[in-house]
């Protein structure tokens, strides 16, 4: 269901290092709701512009509007009112090593809700298994778990506090194929069940098909081209055409067509 | 994702959740969202729910989240234990999609495992246990280091030149700046403490055999060796153990290479070669710190002062304070480098074990300078 409502603008935004630019006057909106994959090439700065929406780094110059507030210029107190309605789920999943998993996703809990330890617990468990995994696997450290199974400790991290806004970054690479599967299905739960909008990075072609209501190709500093997947397949512009007309694109379209 | 709420909603205040029970019916209201839950929660599990049915009634709950979700589930699995029928009234068609997803995760209080905590007697065995594993374990680190070492003197050809000259670089040569400073002052209070009892005595001069005695036989040896093992005992555990988390030891193991031979060899070889040197250092800057001392507050004049330590300070002396350097360099790189091995998992750990390569590198240290003493007069040396 997508409604209008923005909940993320980004307007004129340019970033540089030193000499280096790698966005120059981006223009984006992230409407609520909506699955918003955001693709382009290796160094194209997907990684760098979804820090910049989650208010991780600060841009050169323009502004992000995030959830009607905008952030370059706020203050931090209020940034870390707007933070707790963020959810972050890192490439590496950055979770904390010193903790088990149930006491990383009780961080945020014991942060901001004074509720008692138990019950932080109990929810940190409903938690892990809305990802998946057992309460049992909850007193495990990270470094006891595998690839699959950091991310979606981390994912369960990430949902905490029910974000209204979720990042992913690179949800599903480093997985093997059926766990990649599996967790774009389980996206797609989550999406149903506590309808978060979603702004993630991506190369795996699967889980676009699966999983992106709306495609951003950044490119030469800026967006090349935006639309839904099938707009992005069938599109004969030269500078879209060779992310999307490759074997791998196509086979993953293929998969789509033959399971619909 | 809260349930329930227009767009214009998110933004007013918030309220707080309530739970109030009035017959036979639960009312709540307000918030129903983690931030909010606090207000009723820790007394959720004195509540006096009331027997036979019940109605729960939603309708003053504004938000819902799937702390609320989980708040109501659990007092849904209460009032099923006692069989009892229950009516929901008031639930939008969000929050029941939340009940039911909550539900359906089949959690219930009694699976939520708990940290198992021990008693004092269990307690006390493990960290017993751990103890001495770590002995054994230190034990064996040795061990293997001195086997490695001897393969290394039957082909020298192995023996990294390389590392050991950029280790010596890193732990020599980059500390004699704080070395030489600290001993300076070193040398400098000594002098300045025990030269106005001296003059007392009209026994100035001596405060050559006091600065040069304590420095050159006990002191640099033992601030020098403090000295590098907060400075470089504490780089080594860090090192060894960042790259023991980022699996960089393993990569080492896995191209062939030995860890020990690459890693740890080196380091110990180089600050048994460094740690003597800053101390023949160290031993020079205390005696100058002194004797600036002495002329100033002493009168005594350097020429003088100099004649005289070289009658107090006997070469006996001086090699047992440099002999005890190399002793003292070994005990610091292996602590530094078992600890670094000792890492597992997280930067925490890492923080931890440094701490832990520090604190017992310094008490190792003054525990053989200790028994150096006792032996040595025993010797009568
Ligand atoms: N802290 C930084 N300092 C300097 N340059 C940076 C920094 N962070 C990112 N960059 C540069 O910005 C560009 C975009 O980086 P970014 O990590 O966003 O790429 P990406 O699109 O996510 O690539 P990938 O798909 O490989 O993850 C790169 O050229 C990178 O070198
Ligand atoms: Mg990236």
């Amino acid at each position: 269901m997508l409604s209008p409502d923005p909940v993320i603008e980004v307007r004129d935004l340019t970033l540089r290092f030193g000499r280096k630019v790698v966005h120059d006057r981006l223009n984006l909106t992230v409407r609520r709701g909506e699955i918003l994959a955001i693709v382009g090439g290796s160094g194209s700065g997907k990684s760098t512009l979804l820090r910049m929406m989650a208010m991780l780094q600060p841009p050169s110059a323009g502004t992000v509007l995030l959830l009607g507030d905008e952030v370059t210029s706020r203050g931090l107190v209020q940034n870390l009112e707007l933070r707790r309605r963020l959810g972050v789920l890192f490439q590496q999943g950055a979770l904390f090593g010193g903790m088990s998993v149930l006491e990383n996703i009780g961080v945020p809990l014991h942060e901001h809700s004074g509720l008692s330890a138990r019950l932080i617990d109990e929810i940190g468990c409903v938690k892990l298994e809305l990802v998946g995994l057992e309460a049992n696997d909850g007193l495990l450290y990270p470094n006891q778990l595998s690839g699959g199974m950091r991310k979606r400790a981390a994912l369960a991290r990430a949902i905490a506090l029910d974000p209204e806004l979720l990042f992913l970054d690179e949800p599903t690479s480093g997985l093997d194929p059926l766990s990649a599967a599996a967790f774009d299905e389980l996206i797609l739960e989550l999406k149903s069940a506590l309808d978060p909008t979603i702004v993630m990075v991506t190369h795996d072609m699967d889980s676009l098909w699966q999983l992106a209501d709306r495609v951003i190709l950044l490119g030469e500093t800026r967006v090349l081209a935006e639309g839904t997947m099938e707009e992005m397949a069938d599109s004969r512009d030269p500078a879209v055409m060779p992310f999307f007309q490759n074997p791998r694109a196509r086979a993953a379209r293929a998969a789509v067509e033959r399971s619909a | 994702m809260t349930a329930n709420l227009s767009p214009s909603m998110r933004n007013d205040k918030q309220q707080r959740a309530t739970l109030q029970i009035k017959d036979s019916s639960l009312i709540c209201g307000g918030d129903w969202t983690v931030q909010q839950l606090a207000a009723f929660e820790r007394s959720l599990d004195q509540l006096r729910l009331p027997t036979g049915p019940v109605q729960i009634d939603l309708r003053a709950v504004r938000r819902f989240d799937t702390g609320g979700a989980w708040v109501l589930q659990r007092l849904l699995l209460k009032l099923a234990q006692g069989q009892q029928a229950v009516d929901i009234s008031g639930l939008s068609a969000e929050a029941s999609g939340l009940l039911k997803l909550v539900s359906e995760t089949g959690i219930t209080p009694e699976k939520v495992p708990g940290s198992a905590r021990s008693g004092v007697l269990e307690a006390l065995g493990r960290s017993s246990l751990e103890r001495a594993l770590y002995g054994i374990g230190l034990l064996a680190f040795v061990g293997e280091m001195a086997s490695v070492w001897l393969g290394q003197l039957i082909r020298p050809g192995r023996i990294r030149w390389r590392e050991i000259a950029h280790e010596l670089g890193e732990a020599g040569y980059k500390a004699l700046g704080i070395v030489g400073l600290l001993s300076f002052l070193l040398g400098v209070v000594i002098a300045y403490q025990g030269g106005g009892q001296l003059r007392q005595y009209a026994a100035s001069l001596f405060v050559a055999d006091l600065v040069g005695l304590s420095m050159v036989r006990e002191l640099a040896p033992l601030i020098t060796a403090i000295i590098i093992a907060g400075r470089s005992g504490s780089a080594y555990t860090a090192q060894i153990g960042t790259m023991q988390v980022t699996e960089e030891v393993d990569a080492l193991r896995s191209m062939g290479i030995a860890p020990m031979e690459l890693l740890v060899l080196p380091k110990v070889l180089a600050l048994m070669i460094a740690l003597p040197l800053l101390t023949v250092y160290a031993d020079i800057m205390g005696v100058l710190g002194g004797m600036v001392m002495a002329s100033m507050q002493l009168d005594v004049g350097f020429a003088s002062y100099i004649d005289r330590i070289s009658i107090a300070v006997s070469v006996e002396s001086y090699l047992v304070g440099i002999g005890k350097a190399p002793v003292f360099a070994a005990i610091i790189a292996t602590v530094g480098c078992y600890q670094g091995f000792q890492v597992v998992g997280s930067a925490e750990s890492v923080g931890r074990h440094t701490t832990l390569s520090v604190v017992q590198s310094i008490m190792a240290v003054i525990v053989v300078d200790a028994a150096f003493s006792v032996a040595l007069n025993y010797f009568g040396i």
